[in-house]
């Protein structure tokens, strides 16, 4: 039943003007949070690699039941801090994206030498 | 059965519900920690996410997923620093493995990578794509589930956006309430009576003025560091800068006040009051604030560096004087003529011809030779009660309305009152009057009267101090000038020779010139101004130039263009009311025909064609031939020798290797570093170049990207001016570039999409002109459409490198008018 299911989506009333001001608002936002970090003093970030636990191939059947099918992917883990402690979930990034695409470039140029 | 549950109505919702639209999927909500609500990853009807709405329109920022989704409840944050602003974060991944981690782009990704770090930098990919969080870290509910859901419309979204700033509870239903959305009454094309008029201009002057104070006054900030200097004058000046200032919701102006606070421990409290003399601009951030001197024991402390806190003193003037302009429109019969009265209401009147003397040569004294479409300008303003002057960028606007304000004073007994909504303006268009032999005075207001003026001795407070007549005023100037103050006694008497002399100055003026706002200061309040203009009339609210007008004028001329940009109104309902329609465009509408000058003198006429069709039926004609506007020496590859002009083609490629955030875009900035440079190269110096961008982003992007880039001496990239569109309104530029900046599908083209953004934008260059864009993305609006195929068949629509370019083969297809 589900397939035969016609969507139609309600026209999309967007004003013009409206949109022109959500856009500067936007960019605002952005620069603004850019700019109060200008002067900010840097800290070097080199991590060292977590030691991974097992994370399947195809991942991300993870707990919920509420999480529609995981999407084919490229499985990852995701290293998250809580307080002082290291966390690992793991994630499924899409075959299409450019985290995916850059990875397996990668993957592929090592395998290639 | 998802139907069933909204049926039973919002109380069933569960806590996690988007607040806009109900969706609760767990893995599709996050939530926002400003303020507790939930949102989801849809669009709905919008062009952004649901969360990205309400974190831009509530300016909150930090977020957390939901326990039940699949990360669990994690709050984003930069793992190395711990930023929790998301419109900062990104992920990077491990270079050998497969392991992503949020970093802030500023500063932990921007550091420079090594070769034996872990983790790759240059892989930055950012949180928020496409205005939306990436949709495998927070699913995008599925077309079902959106149609199920409340369909929430933007302007919904604004409505309930502004609710919760009063009522963190309010739901949708809220706005269906009565007396929640109440809109103003929107202006109209013809009032009944001056009474209606007030009515309707009334409230939306106020809600504008209230909107204004809110904004303003919320600007707080603490923590300030000052350095202080004593000028000549012996007045104190802090300087300090602002994080905020110039990105935030207002522009700070030369001549705003504000107070200055110590809060610090190493003295008493001590607070002062000053006026802005310097705001921040490319050489330094500093912004400059002289403080008005105290009483004695008042000293500023001077000592004290640190603890300090700014905030802005909002000043009720302008807005004051429109209301009470507005007020004397309504209820003194003699503020204007019948027929004007009548004509600023939409009413219909037989024509009036003024029986004045024509004079026998059209030109002024001093100033250029008229064209003959200037002439016929002048010719058929000096006999009517109102007239509208239309001036294309580039066509004499100025030595048109000096000469008319020449003869008008000539004609006409009594002081003609000569105003324009800027400062600038203002100045310009009195030292042109001055040149004609006419005593110019011009009035500015007390806050400005220490400030540089490029007319300093025509102004009111200078005449005063030089009127060498009154030795009795000379002598307490001088004595106040030496002990910075006088006894009460001396100071009662200063004050009022003073005001006799500028009474004095004032009646024997033939011109005085102010701004719009500046016509109600108390110094004219007896003066009745039989004739009035207007200059940069479309670039003000009808209540503005009321301000000016209803001292008794029976003879008007306004000048402006509507093509070009309107007054700037900050709060959306005034603005949805109609308040950015001048009173020119609206006479307009009635059937007013503007006078147009026709013959532009600033741009190489391949430059105007475009413009001249578009928006002005064809009519522009060129002054200046193009040998005139071909710089022999320069240099550049222009694709086509004979017409200085391009645009240069980039593509989607760029976008993925792009920061990410669609109104920045780096190889656009990139380019416009390598054109500048060529530039440079060619002999061309900084004064000599505009860059024109919508965005603040890309406007601060492309000055830090030139400097690191620029391969010449940077304080040459430092010069160049780089603002938006309106900031170069009424100003031109030898060359012009303009870096559209691309957007994507989901957003349209925003800020360019308004034509006389466009007609703006296009018509500030003299000899050249580079547009940097997506023709793809741009192609889609009508307007753009057609200025791209304009390029295309002029064969200046190009792709690849400077050194190297080609035409470029892109098509693209009428887009569909609606
Ligand atoms: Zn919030
Ligand atoms: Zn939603
Ligand atoms: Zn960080």
């Amino acid at each position: 039943e589900e397939e035969v299911d016609v969507v139609v989506r309600r026209q999309r009333e967007v004003d013009p003007e409206e949109e022109a001001e959500f856009e500067r608002e936007f960019a605002k936002m952005m620069s603004e949070s850019l700019e109060t970090r200008k002067f900010e003093r840097k800290q070097v970030f080199d991590v060292p690699l977590p030691v991974k636990r097992h994370v399947p191939q195809h991942a991300a059947t993870a707990e919920p039941a509420s999480t529609p099918a995981a999407p084919n992917g490229l499985a990852f883990t995701f290293l998250t801090k809580r307080g002082n402690k290291q966390q690992l979930r793991p994630l499924a990034v899409p075959e299409d994206s450019a985290l995916a695409i850059a990875t397996k470039n990668k993957q592929e140029a090592e395998r290639a030498e | 059965e998802y139907e069933e549950l909204l049926e039973e109505g919002e109380g069933e919702l569960p806590e996690h519900a988007c607040a806009y639209c109900g969706i609760h999927t767990p893995s599709s909500v996050v939530k926002c920690l400003g303020c507790s609500k939930y949102f989801c990853n849809s669009r709905g009807n919008t062009s952004s996410s649901h969360i990205i709405n309400h974190l831009v329109r509530s300016r909150h920022k930090e977020v957390c997923l939901h326990p039940a989704s699949a990360l669990g409840e994690t709050t984003l944050e930069c793992y190395n620093c711990g930023t929790r602003n998301v419109f900062l974060l990104g992920f990077i991944p491990a270079k050998s493995d497969t392991v992503v981690v949020l970093l802030c782009r500023q500063p932990c990704a921007s550091m420079p990578s090594s070769k034996d770090m872990n983790w790759d930098l240059a892989q930055w990919q950012p949180l928020i794509d496409d205005r939306c969080f990436l949709p495998w870290l927070v699913t995008v509910p599925g077309d079902h589930e959106i149609l199920r859901a409340r369909q929430i419309t933007p302007s919904q979204i604004t409505k309930l956006e502004e609710l919760w700033k009063d009522d963190a509870n309010a739901s949708l239903q809220d706005l269906e309430k009565p007396g929640i959305d109440d809109e103003p009454m929107p202006v109209l094309l013809r009032y009944e009576d001056a009474y209606q008029y007030q009515n309707i201009f009334g409230p939306l002057v106020k809600i504008e003025a209230d909107y204004d104070r809110k904004l303003k006054e919320s600007q707080t900030q603490d923590g300030i560091v000052v350095r202080w200097d004593q000028g000549l004058n012996q007045k104190h000046t802090a300087w300090f800068v602002l994080p905020k200032v110039d990105m935030g919701d207002y522009k700070l102006a030369v001549g705003d006040e504000m107070r200055l606070r110590y809060y610090g421990e190493l003295r008493a409290a001590w607070e002062g009051v000053g006026y802005v003399i310097k705001i921040p601009n490319n050489i330094s951030d500093e912004i400059g604030l002289e403080l008005r001197s105290g009483g004695k024991g008042d000293r500023p402390p001077t000592d004290c560096t640190h603890n300090f806190k700014v905030d802005y003193v909002w000043k009720s003037t302008s807005f004051d004087r429109m209301q009470l302009a507005m007020k004397t429109f309504a209820v003194n019969e003699t503020s204007v003529s019948g027929y004007i009265y009548h004509k600023l209401l939409g009413h219909e009147v037989a024509q009036q011809v003024l029986k004045t003397q024509m004079p026998k040569r059209f030109s002024a004294p001093n100033l250029p030779e008229l064209n003959v479409s200037q002439v016929h300008a002048v010719k058929s303003v000096l006999q009517k009660p109102l007239s509208l002057i239309q001036g294309p960028p580039g066509t004499g606007k100025t030595v048109t309305s000096a000469t008319i304000v020449y003869h008008l004073a000539k004609m006409n007994p009594g002081q003609v009152l000569v105003t324009a909504p800027s400062n600038v303006a203002v100045d310009q268009l009195a030292g042109k009057i001055h040149k004609t032999g006419l005593k110019v005075v011009r009035l500015s207001a007390k806050s400005r009267e220490d400030m540089d003026n490029p007319v300093a001795f025509l102004t009111l407070h200078e005449q005063v101090r030089n009127n060498d007549t009154n030795v009795e005023l000379q002598k307490l100037i001088q004595l106040r000038t030496e002990l910075g103050e006088l006894s009460a006694s001396d100071e009662k008497k200063f004050k009022s020779l003073t005001r006799a002399a500028e009474r004095e100055i004032l009646m024997n003026a033939d011109v005085i010139c102010c701004t719009s706002v500046g016509a109600g200061d108390p110094r004219l309040s007896k003066f009745k101004f039989r004739t009035v203009l207007v200059d940069e009339a479309t670039q003000a609210t009808e209540p503005e130039v009321m301000i000016p007008l209803v001292m008794g004028c029976k003879q008007v001329v306004l000048v402006g263009d509507h093509q070009q940009l309107g007054p700037v109104i900050m709060n959306k309902k005034a603005a949805r009311a109609g308040l950015h329609q001048s009173l020119f465009e609206r006479l307009v509408i009635l059937g007013n025909a503007p006078i147009r000058l026709t013959v532009q003198y600033r741009m190489h006429p391949c430059l105007s064609e475009f413009p001249s069709n578009m928006f002005y039926e064809g009519t522009l004609q060129n002054g200046v031939s193009s040998s005139e506007r071909s710089a022999k020496n320069v240099d550049f590859p222009w694709p086509v020798m004979e017409t200085p002009m391009m645009f240069h083609s980039n593509l989607g490629q760029e976008e993925i290797s792009a920061s990410g955030t669609s109104y920045l875009n780096r190889t656009e900035a990139s380019n416009c570093e390598k054109v500048v440079t060529k530039l440079f190269k060619a002999g061309v110096v900084p004064s000599q170049i505009g860059i024109i961008t919508p965005y603040e982003g890309q406007r601060s992007y492309i000055v830090s990207s030139m400097q690191v880039n620029g391969s010449l001496r940077k304080d040459l990239y430092k010069e160049i001016e780089v603002a938006s569109v309106d900031a170069f309104q009424g100003r031109e530029k030898d060359y012009i570039i303009l870096s559209c900046v691309r957007s994507n599908d989901h957003q349209g083209i925003g800020f360019l999409n308004d034509p006389r953004r466009l007609n703006v934008a296009l018509t500030r260059a003299k000899y050249g002109v580079v547009i940097l864009g997506n023709p793809k993305v741009l192609a889609k609006h009508p307007l753009w459409y057609q200025l791209l195929m304009h390029y295309k068949e002029n064969e200046c629509l190009v792709e690849g490198p400077l050194s190297n370019l080609q035409i470029s083969m892109i098509q693209f297809s009428k887009p569909k008018m609606n």
